[in-house]
């Protein structure tokens, strides 16, 4: 079982279903739609009897009031793999003495990987962090939530990662998401995106935003990025209006790159509730556009 | 305590307020802190301004006050207030030979001499300036005595005197009154007195003590010449023909360097004339030498006229410039050329006194043959000290003299830029102070 933290979410996100925005190219049985047509009780279509057709599947009754042979087409479900790519630089462990912002993170990957095994996907999860990503490769044994959230309590957001290597190593899997603040190389991360998306693949960006820094503080600090400390720079009364304002408008360029890419975008705050939130990502949108 | 100069004081005054408005406007470094978007604050300066309540460092705002109010005072150049009064007092005491009983006069000025007042004393010069304490009332006699002089009185000496030290008792008095303790007797005034009296500002009391009959009424006694020169010299007769050898008044003329009969001569009480019958300069007299290179142009020249008391006399003289002739101690100018060159000394010699006279007299020609050179000849055979005229001055001298009026106001006496003693102790104090600040300054934080 998760730790005891996560309870409370995963009660909140119980019974949450997160289908796939598309037909699914996998062939294991599953709760999505496949993109292939079989045997399954939804019956889909009737077709002309081919030679090579399995002709169990020709359906009789039909032949007795035509007296041609037709087979029955049904909608196939499959499976959908999903793998969690999650941020662990060192810009997600802010606020310094609250993590929020990776609380948050690791909240929202346990809470999907909730839903998702609960679908009867597989589900893993790949932390990039410092050094090579790690992880666990999608799986659907049970205690999966678990051993993501255990893998997850043991990080603590360091140094500086490049996200698009984790999400190259999520490639071939039919859904990632990536919960990241993509305050490091969020170009990197969106090629490999539009790659996984050309393929055929579902991609879930979900931005992780701390409240602090949206409305930064009043008194003034000497801000310094944890990842380039070459970065100092006064947070004063003076230009915080003009902070504001390239933060808002970077976030819009960012929103609007990935909804270009046909990935689904969400910002998360981190003093938002987590349930919402999770609500808020696998609600279905507006169907999706693949980039021709 | 007075500020000579309190501008400066003021302006340290507006460079402190200036100082404590800076410390109170925090120019400093916000503290780091971690933030994952600073890439979105705009580029500047990474310093933060704000007002704050309470001024910045204080230990390092009292030192710079203190700096700037040190240096402040230190240029503005205080000066001890000394206690003021209503008047101040400068005597003008005459020690001349017009005063009959100079310990009487010196007796009344020391009455009217108080606490903080000027003395002068004057006779030919003014030769003495004392600032009046107990210990130097105490000391009067004696130090007057050694002071006095039994020479010609020149009032217009005195005045200057008075007038020069007038602005040190600027900052002590309302007023300041001029006293002349005096016989005021006509050999005392000259062509300046009036001309120098009208820079007094105010009135002046003239304490009119008794003079010496002794010294004549302005009658001329004729001299008893004895001339010492070769036969035929022009100056032995242009003496003999204006003196006699029965006068009471006993005078040599010699035309050779003197000897030293001459000198015990003089030193009895006689008047010694040298006239040197060439220039070549006479060596028992004077240290002084001719003009060595007799090519040189400026070694002799021609003036048109050489002057003796009221004697003048216009002539083409051939002159021999004698470097440094009259300015020797003891020296007494008593004729001079036409271009202010002294013609003639007078040097005191025990009770009489020694004339040396640079005129070179012409071997052809009327001069001495003319009247105005037989007054020039007298004057230069005159007493020592010059002829007495002890008659008193008349009262519309002495009454323009007194003047009328108020005192002089100390207000418009001219300022006196006096040293100010505190004022380098409290440049050295700022200075130091200065020189502190680097270790007081607190150290930068780490970043």
């Amino acid at each position: 079982m998760p730790a005891a933290p996560y309870a409370a979410l995963l009660d909140a996100v119980r019974g949450v279903r997160w289908p796939a925005r598309h037909a699914v190219r996998t062939t294991m049985a599953g709760a999505h739609h496949s993109h292939r047509r079989g045997a399954s009780p939804e019956f889909s279509e009737y077709r002309i009897y081919r030679q090579g057709d399995d002709p169990r599947r020709i359906d009789w009754r039909l032949l007795a009031r035509s007296d041609r042979a037709y087979i029955r087409l049904a909608n196939e479900r499959a499976v959908l793999p999903t793998m969690l790519v999650v941020d662990a630089s060192a810009s997600m462990g802010f606020p310094v003495d609250s993590l929020a912002k990776w609380a948050m993170a690791r909240h929202l990957a346990v809470a999907l990987s909730a839903i998702v095994h609960a679908d009867g996907d597989p589900v893993g999860v790949m932390i990039s962090a410092d050094g090579d990503p790690r992880g666990l490769s999608p799986r659907t044994r049970r205690g999966v939530t678990a051993e993501i959230a255990r893998l997850l309590d043991a990080i603590t957001p360091a140094g500086s990662t490049d996200l698009g290597r984790g999400a190259a190593a999520a490639r071939g899997t039919g859904r990632v998401v990536i919960i990241s603040d993509f305050l490091s190389d969020a170009g990197s991360v969106l090629r490999v995106a539009k790659e996984h998306i050309v393929a055929g693949g579902e991609i879930h960006a979900v931005h992780v935003v701390a409240r602090e820094e949206l409305d930064p503080p009043t008194q003034a600090i000497l801000a310094t990025d944890p990842e380039d400390p070459d970065v100092r720079r006064p947070l004063v009364a003076a230009t915080r209006a003009q902070y504001q304002s390239a933060f808002e408008q970077w976030r819009a360029a960012i929103a609007a790159d990935w909804h270009a890419a046909g990935a689904s975008y969400t910002m998360v705050a981190d003093d938002e509730p987590a349930d919402r939130a999770v609500r808020r990502i696998v609600a279905p949108d507006e169907p999706a556009r693949r980039p021709a | 305590m007075t500020w000579l100069a309190p501008g400066y004081l003021v302006a340290a005054a507006a460079a402190s307020a200036m100082v404590v408005a800076l410390h109170l406007i925090m120019h400093r470094r916000p503290p780091p802190a971690m933030f994952p978007t600073a890439r979105f604050v705009p580029a500047g300066s990474a310093r933060a301004v704000r007002r704050a309540l309470r001024p910045n460092d204080v230990a390092l705002l009292l030192l710079r006050v203190g700096t700037l109010m040190l240096a402040g005072a230190a240029l503005a150049r205080p000066v001890p207030s000394p206690e003021r009064r209503l008047t101040a007092r400068i005597v003008v005491l005459d020690q001349s030979r017009a005063v009959a009983v100079p310990a009487a006069a010196r007796d009344s000025a020391l009455r009217l001499v108080g606490q903080g007042d000027r003395l002068i004393v004057f006779d030919s010069v003014a030769r003495l300036t004392t600032t009046v304490s107990d210990s130097f009332a105490a000391a009067a006699p004696d130090s007057l005595a050694a002071a006095g002089r039994r020479a010609r009185g020149n009032l217009a000496a005195g005045l200057v005197a008075a007038i020069q030290v007038a602005p040190d008792l600027r900052r002590v008095a309302d007023s300041v009154e001029v006293v002349v303790v005096s016989p005021f007797v006509r050999e005392e005034f000259d062509a300046a007195t009036a001309a120098i009296r009208a820079q007094w500002p105010g009135r002046i009391r003239l304490v009119q003590v008794a003079g010496d009959t002794s010294n004549g009424e302005g009658r001329e006694e004729p001299p008893a010449i004895e001339v010492r020169a070769e036969a035929g010299d022009a100056l032995a007769v242009a003496a003999s023909l204006a003196t006699s050898t029965t006068g009471s008044r006993a005078v040599r003329l010699v035309r050779a360097a003197p000897t030293s009969a001459d000198s015990s001569w003089a030193r009895a009480g006689g008047v010694l004339v040298y006239w040197p019958a060439d220039d070549a300069g006479s060596d028992r007299l004077s240290s002084t030498q001719p003009v060595a290179d007799a090519s040189d142009d400026s070694a002799t020249d021609s003036i048109g006229a050489v002057m003796a008391g009221s004697a003048v006399v216009v002539a083409p003289f051939e002159r021999s410039l004698r470097r440094g002739f009259g300015s020797e101690a003891g020296d007494r100018p008593v004729a001079w050329w036409a271009d202010g060159e002294v013609a003639a000394v007078e040097r005191a010699a025990g009770a009489g006194c020694i004339r040396e006279v640079v005129v070179s007299i012409p071997a052809k020609g009327d001069l001495v043959l003319r009247t105005a050179f037989r007054r020039f000849l007298l004057t230069l055979l005159e007493p020592c000290g010059g002829a007495v005229d002890g008659a008193p001055a008349p009262e519309a001298t002495l009454a323009a003299l007194a003047g009328s009026g108020r005192l002089a106001r100390a207000s418009a006496l001219p300022v006196r830029d006096e040293p100010s003693r505190l004022a380098p102790w409290l440049m050295a104090a700022a200075l130091l102070l200065a020189m502190t600040e680097p270790f007081v300054r607190r150290p930068r934080r780490s970043e």
